[in-house]
């Protein structure tokens, strides 16, 4: 399933390039079956969604402007003064102390009240790093003199930052059975950014903050009654980050980046796929 | 298997436009070639469409960063077999034509009608005025047959370009 949702991210990333249909690619490589495939999916997906039949394909009698039908001028280019955004797909490892301190919750069976307590890592003498696997999308503009701005959203899940959740109330003999149910993250971050390009390489600075939201989920049972309850923490996040990207075609580029909590000692690493990334 | 195939291609290949090859996405087209600030051009002429000359332009960027690409505003001449001197402006019904950014390491093609009142024996543009670059850089061509090849010269008074050239105006 991981693999999958993949393999559709990519590839639709890759159909938001530019379909050049006016011409063939100069060098006809597996980016060109994948654009081609994308592209065709997603065309033919809506023009069935919206039409319910496919439409009958645009043939050309001429390729000189003004005589032909199918392709507009300027498949090759983008206008002077369009503002040059840039779209980015990737994953990331991300190592950080999972914020959850001694917290208390409540969930209900039945119409009745219970609390449960659970101890995070925050609250332990010496806080052990979680590490959490994310997805991240962003988007951004280009400015002059390579700076760059972007906004970024991450969703992750925490492979080892489960907590054990303690009864701390019941009813009578009544006792819940509540179990941790996993760990999810998401977060919202706002970049400034700096970048140098030469040929197909770029190199980046960027100072990225935002917020983390991290919620931690619980199953309960009770008799015949189950339910669930969560809680979640929110903190600031402040971190420096280093890019590398390296240009596979026009209008796409893959690449890497790595950086540093400036609150603690959290660290990213990942890999991503990004469309105008470059001038 | 075959995605995870395409996908480690992809990392290994650049389909990036190579300064100076003259290599485009469209493919080998045998036109004259010259190089104007961050732009490698191609032009070649085609036997006329409608009573228009056509010239197929192919352009790829040197540059990393984005170049101007404007054929909207590209100087072209036509000469009679009279010898009589016509600027001509591109086939545009639709109003289409402007200057636009090509992009770092990228390529493009277009294929353009100049229609004239007359067949025109001759055609020529300023290359260097589709990248706005300074000196001018002229590319003349003969009319080309439906067979593809030169026209019979017809120049008067001055039959002397019955092949391309690059030639000063």
């Amino acid at each position: 399933m991981t693999r999958r949702a993949t393999v559709v991210a990519l590839a639709a990333v890759l159909a938001l390039a530019p379909h050049r249909t006016a011409r063939a690619s100069s060098c006809k490589g597996a980016l060109d079956v994948i654009l081609e495939l994308a592209g065709d999916a997603v065309e033919a997906a809506g023009e069935v969604s919206s039409k319910g039949t496919p439409e009958e394909p645009c043939s050309e009698t001429s390729d000189v402007h003004g005589h032909r039908r199918c392709t507009k001028f300027g498949s090759w280019g983008r206008p002077r003064g369009e503002t040059p955004w840039f779209l980015e797909i990737g994953g990331a490892m991300r190592r950080f102390v999972s914020p959850l301190g001694e917290r208390t919750g409540s969930l209900s069976h039945d119409g009745q009240q219970f609390s449960y307590r659970v101890v995070g890592p925050a609250a332990r003498s010496r806080p052990v790093l979680s590490s959490v696997a994310v997805v991240e999308a962003r988007g951004g503009v280009r400015l002059p003199y390579g700076l760059f701005v972007a906004g970024e959203g991450e969703l992750g899940t925490l492979g080892d930052g489960s907590v054990s959740p303690e009864v701390v109330s019941s009813v009578g003999r009544a006792m819940p059975d509540v179990r941790n149910a996993g760990v999810t993250m998401i977060s919202g971050l706002g970049i400034v950014g700096w970048r140098a390009q030469a040929d197909n390489l770029s190199l980046g600075l960027e100072a990225a903050a935002g917020f983390r939201a991290v919620t931690y989920h619980f199953d309960s049972s009770l008799r015949s009654c189950d339910t669930t309850s969560s809680l979640t923490t929110f903190e600031p996040v402040v971190e420096g980050r280093a890019r590398v990207a390296y240009r596979v075609a026009a209008d796409i580029a893959l690449g890497a980046t790595a950086g540093r909590s400036a609150l603690d000692d959290a660290w990213l690493a990942g890999l991503f796929v990004s469309l105008h990334d470059f001038e | 298997m075959v995605v995870r195939a395409s996908l480690a291609l992809v990392v290994v290949t650049a389909c990036t436009y190579k300064p100076g090859s003259f290599r485009f996405a469209d493919g080998h087209v045998a036109g004259q070639r010259v190089t104007v600030g961050c732009l490698d051009v191609s032009v070649a002429r085609r036997p006329d469409l409608a009573g228009s000359a056509v010239l197929e332009y192919q352009f790829g960027n040197r540059c990393s960063r984005a170049a101007l690409v404007d054929l909207a505003t590209a100087k072209v001449v036509g000469r009679t077999a009279r010898g009589q001197e016509l600027r001509l402006a591109p086939y545009d019904p639709r109003g289409e034509l402007t200057a636009l950014q090509l992009g770092g390491r990228s390529d493009g093609s277009e294929s353009l009608a100049y229609p004239a009142s007359e067949r025109l024996a001759q055609v020529c543009v300023d290359a260097a005025s589709l990248a706005h670059a300074g000196e001018p850089r002229w590319l003349c061509f003969a009319r080309l047959d439906n067979d593809g090849a030169p026209g019979a010269t017809e120049l008067e008074p001055d039959p002397a370009p019955a092949a391309t050239a690059e030639v000063s105006l």
